[in-house]
């Protein structure tokens, strides 16, 4: 047990959830485009197709609708359908699908079905993919109850969240994003489960909570470094998931810390942020507020191509410094 | 303004590069677009060229360096603009993304306001407070009128009132017991108010943990007779409060800094939901908690509970401070009790000796701040109509300190159980109120 955990990227901790997962479930197989012989857009379903076979894991016509749809009709009939989009904005084109039929089936039908479907969303700015392939639209779907939304940011959690999405009984959606398919990080070689509804304090403090969600994370914990040095001591959560919400975890935090800042990709308004702020300021943590609560999100404007632009549209470390440093000094 | 030079990804899956050679020496001039440093990726080696135009200053990679993507590596300023070597951090964070933030993060940024220092005296109406300076103040009893606010637009801050706290006490302030201790004000992250209060664990078993919170005089010990009736499928967690039992005395000595307390050693002791159970004072304190909403409680069990109404026996309460002797002590302790054969000689020594003259002293401010005049000064009615959880209270009918008619016109979700004895019914009847807990223990959402 004390030998180091090796490394792995976070596509390949996906990919391995994935065989795992094949491997011991007959019922599980993968859908979506490209995702066989050139291995996924980003190299995520990778060799598979030599291990599984085409029959399980199947490239689908570039048509999204109908995709889905065969993946929820396959949930329904008890297999246990892994499918991938290429970039998580095309799921516009299977929302009826998602929204109208997984999300509602088990409510409408009384409990007699369920839909153990996992859906994969690549998302997220920063490849320089413009405007209809950088998006982040998890929020979207964290507002459909029927749904589970997970949104990993190390690829520990990738695989762990990946495992408990594909054994969970309903619709769960896994936002996974683009810049962190190649980071690595410790992943246990056996098929462990990450629980989906928990967040994760990835670092400990007293003076601020940072609530943040995929590649954010890791941005809040590099501001989080710089703060340390100006003996600003942040808390730093990782969300890890959207529906259901770790509401304990996050009052808790805030009821020690006293101050809140959201830092998340999707557009500021209406997103993830005005969610946890509304949520704390119903909360018992209201009483322990002593700043305003603070969000930093995506800029009010589909993502640009300009690099520099598209850099600006959304959080960067020193965004979240300065954000910080105000709620903590009392400038805001 | 000083412009930063950042490390730019020059490839669509780049985490970070391998910084190659500076091509101007620190000090040096450059002009925009003139090539400035190499670096070197997986792929190629290029020459990345100058932001602005002026001095290099603040070169922060050497040479070889491997450096992240987005990462600064040096300033360019103006010819003639002063620079400081240590400053430079703080233009990463303030003067480009001022600049950069806006447009992006705010489409109608608020004009940025002048931190004007606060006006005079603000009137109550215009008064700008956090939620926390605000309880901080209602507990303190701070007329937060009379408070400067450090703030913007003179927003008053919980910190802002540790000024006020240590001028004068507020009435329901007492000054601090011992030198070390803090102004009586809590410095809500670093605050180890909990961390001298004596606890103590029992038994085992997954279930949520029982909490007992002892009443006034009295400390965790009395529970025994209770527990020794309850099995064991759930831990159970006694607290001696301030100045009772093995705890020590801790400011402020006020109702908030008990609820303040235990709130602590909850969180502590990693407690985040229990079933809760208080006797008398700590009926109280156990109401305060529910009233406080941060330990999530999942049922309640409440034994002739303070806070229910105005009267308390206080020749009791004072006679209780004030014996100093077993001849003086017994009488009182007598009225706690319908049947005089409990309070045994060694009841009354064993209560006795667990006081030193700094807790006594504690618990007659204690008094004075509590139930000053034999009157209970604290309220929490108003908390039984908004109690989520199962909740219940037991009563002797005999109470002859705090009289059972405070459990009449309790809100019908509250059970009520009348019992055929005096203030003490953990004491007196322990299997039956063993029982009671038990019963509110499998009440509680798991």
């Amino acid at each position: 047990m004390d030998r180091p955990v090796r490394e792995l990227s976070y596509a390949q901790a996906l990919q391995e959830a994935m065989a795992q997962a094949m491997e011991a479930d007959e019922r599980v197989f993968l859908m979506g485009e490209d995702i066989g012989v050139y291995g996924g857009a980003f190299q995520v379903t990778g060799d598979l197709v030599e291990r599984f076979g085409e029959a399980r894991v199947i490239d689908t016509p570039i048509a999204e609708l109908g995709a889905a749809g065969v993946a929820v009709g396959a949930a329904l009939c008890g297999q246990r359908p892994v499918f991938e989009f290429q970039f998580s904005d095309f799921a516009t084109l299977a929302m009826e699908q998602i929204v109208n039929q997984a999300a509602k089936m088990r409510y409408m039908l009384g409990g007699a079905v369920s839909v153990p479907l996992v859906m994969r969303f690549p998302a997220g700015s920063g490849t320089g993919a413009a405007a209809q392939h950088s998006q982040s639209l998890e929020a979207w779907f964290a507002h459909v109850p029927g749904l589970k939304v997970v949104q990993p940011s190390t690829p520990h959690d990738a695989k762990g969240l990946l495992l408990s999405a594909i054994d969970d009984p309903d619709p769960v959606m896994i936002f996974e994003h683009k810049l962190l398919y190649k980071m690595k990080g410790p992943v246990p070689e056996e098929a462990y489960r990450v629980p989906i509804g928990k967040a994760d304090i990835r670092r400990k403090g007293r003076d601020l909570t940072i609530v943040a969600t995929a590649i954010m994370v890791h941005r809040a914990l590099d501001a989080a470094a710089i703060l340390a040095e100006e003996g600003i001591d942040v808390e730093v959560i990782d969300l890890r998931c959207l529906r259901p919400l770790d509401r304990d975890t996050l009052v808790e935090s805030v009821s020690r810390t006293t101050r809140l800042l959201c830092v998340y990709e999707g557009v500021r308004t209406l997103g993830i942020g005005a969610e946890i702020s509304a949520m704390i300021a119903e909360s018992e943590a209201f009483d322990r507020l002593d700043a305003p609560i603070g969000r930093l999100g995506g800029a009010e404007c589909p993502l640009p191509y300009n690099p520099e632009m598209e850099k600006a549209a959304v959080p960067q470390i020193p965004d979240i410094v300065a954000m910080a440093r105000r709620l903590v000094r009392g400038t805001v | 303004m000083a412009v930063e030079i950042i490390f730019p990804r020059v490839d669509m899956d780049m985490a970070s590069g391998r910084f190659s050679r500076w091509l101007v020496e620190e000090g040096g001039a450059v002009g925009k677009g003139d090539p400035l440093f190499e670096i070197e990726t997986d792929k190629a080696a290029m020459e990345i060229d100058a932001p602005a135009s002026g001095i290099l200053r603040g070169i922060r990679v050497a040479e070889g360096e491997e450096v992240k993507v987005g990462e600064a590596v040096g300033w360019i300023v103006a010819e003639g603009e002063a620079w400081q070597e240590r400053v430079a951090p703080a233009p990463i964070a303030e003067a480009p993304i001022a600049a950069a933030e806006m447009p992006a993060a705010a489409p109608a940024p608020v004009a940025p306001v002048a931190p004007s220092a606060p006006a005079a005296a603000p009137a109550a109406a215009m008064l700008r407070a956090t939620p926390l300076a605000r309880r901080e103040a209602r507990r303190l009893n701070i007329d937060l009128g009379q408070v400067s606010g450090s703030g913007p637009r003179g927003r008053i801050v919980s910190e802002d009132l540790r000024a006020v706290a240590s001028v004068p006490a507020p009435p329901r302030i007492e000054p601090s017991m011992e030198p070390s201790v803090e102004p009586s004000i809590e410095a809500p992250p670093k605050r180890p108010a909990g961390a001298r209060l004596h606890r103590q664990w029992s038994g085992a078993g997954d279930g949520v943990p029982l909490v007992f919170l002892h009443g006034f005089g009295a400390d965790g010990t009395g529970w025994r007779p209770v527990w020794r009736g309850l099995d064991s499928t759930h831990r159970l967690l006694a607290i001696d409060l301030p100045g009772h039992g093995r705890s020590k005395p801790q400011a402020p000595i006020c109702f908030d800094g008990l609820v303040d307390a235990v709130q602590s050693v909850l969180d502590e002791e990693g407690v985040r939901r229990c079933v809760l159970v208080g006797h008398s004072l700590g009926g109280a304190v156990a109401l305060g908690l529910a009233d406080a909403g941060v330990v999530d409680i999942r049922a309640l069990c409440l034994l002739a509970p303070a806070g229910l109404g105005p009267e308390i026996d206080g020749a009791f309460l004072s006679g209780l401070v004030r014996a100093t002797r077993a001849e003086s002590l017994a009488p009182w302790l007598l009225r706690l009790v319908a049947d005089p054969a409990l309070v045994t000689p060694g009841f009354v020594r064993a209560t006795l000796q667990a006081s030193d003259a700094e807790s006594a002293d504690y618990r007659r401010r204690l008094i004075d701040s509590v139930f000053p005049d034999g009157t209970q000064a604290i309220s929490l009615r108003h908390v039984l109509p908004q109690l989520a959880m199962p909740a219940r209270i037991v009563w002797g009918t005999r109470d002859a300190i705090i009289p059972a008619s405070h459990a009449a016109h309790l809100p019908g979700r509250i059970g009520l159980h009348r019992l055929d004895v005096g203030h003490m019914p953990h004491l007196e009847a322990p299997r039956l109120v063993a029982g009671l807990i038990a019963e509110a223990a499998r009440s509680a959402v798991p």
